[in-house]
């Protein structure tokens, strides 16, 4: 019963990573451009988003930020090369609260390719991916565990854009240092489950979602010299803070990939 | 006797113990009442061993294994299988009072056997591949598997099939019904078991 009413409220709250048009990129990449935070020196990796008053402004590690933010974007610098070459970005939230919230729980899982499908296909994906726990999804990327939602759905193949193509590839979809400890081992588990439950003043907080997501958002390297990338901010109301890893996977021909995180509180 | 004495015969205990627990468990087969009679305890040692195959094969198919949700897992999985075990048993008109314990004796072997060939996928990856070779075919999640369950299953009856006959001849398997209807039957609830434990999951 519980999987079945988190199944229908991800339905619910499935909005594409993208949700807005590249025209709306293209007019932040724009204003972004005219509002002289970016030269021809700003290298690849910086985000920004538009404030409560809509005034650009570049996130910055150790802040805070106000919570009606709705997207943030991702500032792309490519090579005339890259043009027209797909590119990813894995996208990874870890939002934290009050310990009275605390509960790790699932992970919410998205790719922008689930636009491709239908609505009812789209549908039956998100229901197969709902009950992924987080512990869960750090064996399958570290541990090499089997999972059929993110083999067969989450993650990708030739001829889309390769992620489980290599370990490092794979273990840059794990969330690692983001939660705190890292998962302990199965003996460890059983060896705790013989003891009292040790609480943590850190832990995760419960949202009617998840509160641990990870995101795979697919583009393509346009032509012009600089490239913003939206993705939803979407802050669950019991968060006070959240960490945000974007993990850009390069090219197909420049297949190298690297991570940039943030970790921000979020203003009352 | 004296606390020295039962520490002295301890050693000698256990293995008496270990030798009538491992020369019953080695004729583990479909013919459950054919089994000679059980230490006492070996079912709890039976248990603990299915359990750890258990855990095991839920971490390694990125199940939750917080205590709380492998407890859950486990103790509705065993809740199942004994108590389709006991009704199972319950409608064969040839039971003796030592069957049911023999038969969970055989059940958990054969839960155990098939999360090891599950385990087993660490080594000699099977699970991937056969994922992606029904991709085609678009199955659910679930569907998915239930297919892993039902081969784990199937090799376990093909085990638990040649110790049968290895123990009581193919002539007298294929001439007792009893035998035939009990190997479908333990392959059921075998199957149950390792699906419940592969999809556990969608209920903690």
């Amino acid at each position: 019963m519980r999987w079945r009413v988190s199944c229908l409220f991800a339905l619910v709250a499935f909005v594409p990573p993208t949700a807005g048009a590249s025209e709306n990129e293209r007019t932040f990449c724009d204003a972004l451009g005219q509002s002289g935070l970016v030269n021809t020196f700003t290298p690849t990796g910086s985000i920004f988003y538009r404030d409560g008053s809509q005034r650009i402004t570049r996130l910055e590690d150790g802040g805070e930020i106000v919570r009606d933010v709705e997207k943030f974007f991702y500032y792309i610098r490519p090579t005339p090369s890259h043009a027209g070459q797909a590119s990813l970005l894995n996208i990874k939230y870890v939002f934290r609260g009050a310990p009275n919230h605390a509960r790790r729980e699932r992970v919410q899982l998205r790719n922008n390719n689930w636009k491709r499908l239908g609505h009812r296909e789209a549908a039956r994906v998100m229901n197969a991916c709902a009950r992924l726990h987080v512990a869960g999804y750090e064996r399958f990327h570290l541990q090499n565990s089997r999972n059929h939602c993110l083999l067969v759905h989450f993650h990708q193949r030739h001829p889309d854009f390769e992620t489980l193509d290599t370990i490092e590839r794979r273990a840059s979809f794990a969330f690692q240092g983001m939660l705190g400890e890292p998962e302990p081992s199965l003996f460890v588990t059983m060896f705790r489950a013989l003891g009292p439950r040790q609480a943590s003043a850190d832990e995760l907080v419960t949202n009617r979602y998840s509160h641990v997501r990870s995101w795979i958002l697919n583009f393509t390297h346009g032509p012009g010299a600089a490239q913003c990338v939206g993705f939803d901010a979407d802050f669950p109301e019991q968060a006070q803070s959240f960490q945000l890893q974007v993990t850009n996977h390069g090219t197909a021909m420049s297949p190298a990939h690297f991570s940039k995180s943030w970790t921000l509180r979020l203003r009352p | 006797m004296s606390l020295k004495d039962w520490v002295e015969d301890l050693p000698g205990r256990l293995q008496k113990f270990a030798t009538e627990y491992f020369g019953a468990m080695h004729k583990v087969g479909f013919a459950f009442w054919q089994l000679p009679d059980l230490p006492g305890g070996s079912n709890i040692l039976t248990g603990s061993f299915a359990g750890l195959l258990i855990a095991l094969a839920q971490a390694h198919m990125s199940q939750d294994i917080r205590p709380e949700a492998m407890a859950l897992t486990i103790g509705i999985t065993f809740f199942f299988i004994l108590l389709i075990s006991g009704i199972l048993l319950f409608l064969d008109p040839y039971r003796t009072g030592e069957d049911y314990q023999k038969l969970v004796a055989v059940v958990c072997a054969g839960v155990t056997l098939g999360c090891a060939f599950i385990v087993l996928d660490m080594v000699v990856p099977w699970i991937d591949r056969l994922w992606l070779s029904i991709r085609p075919y678009d199955p659910s999640s679930s569907a998915a598997n239930v297919l892993i369950a039902g081969i784990a299953v199937l090799l376990v009856g093909i085990l638990l099939w040649l110790n049968t006959i290895y123990q009581t001849g193919l002539r007298s398997y294929f001439t007792s019904l009893r035998m035939v209807a009990w190997t479908v039957a333990i392959l059921g609830v075998v199957g149950v078991g390792v699906s419940l434990i592969i999809s556990g999951a969608e209920f903690t």
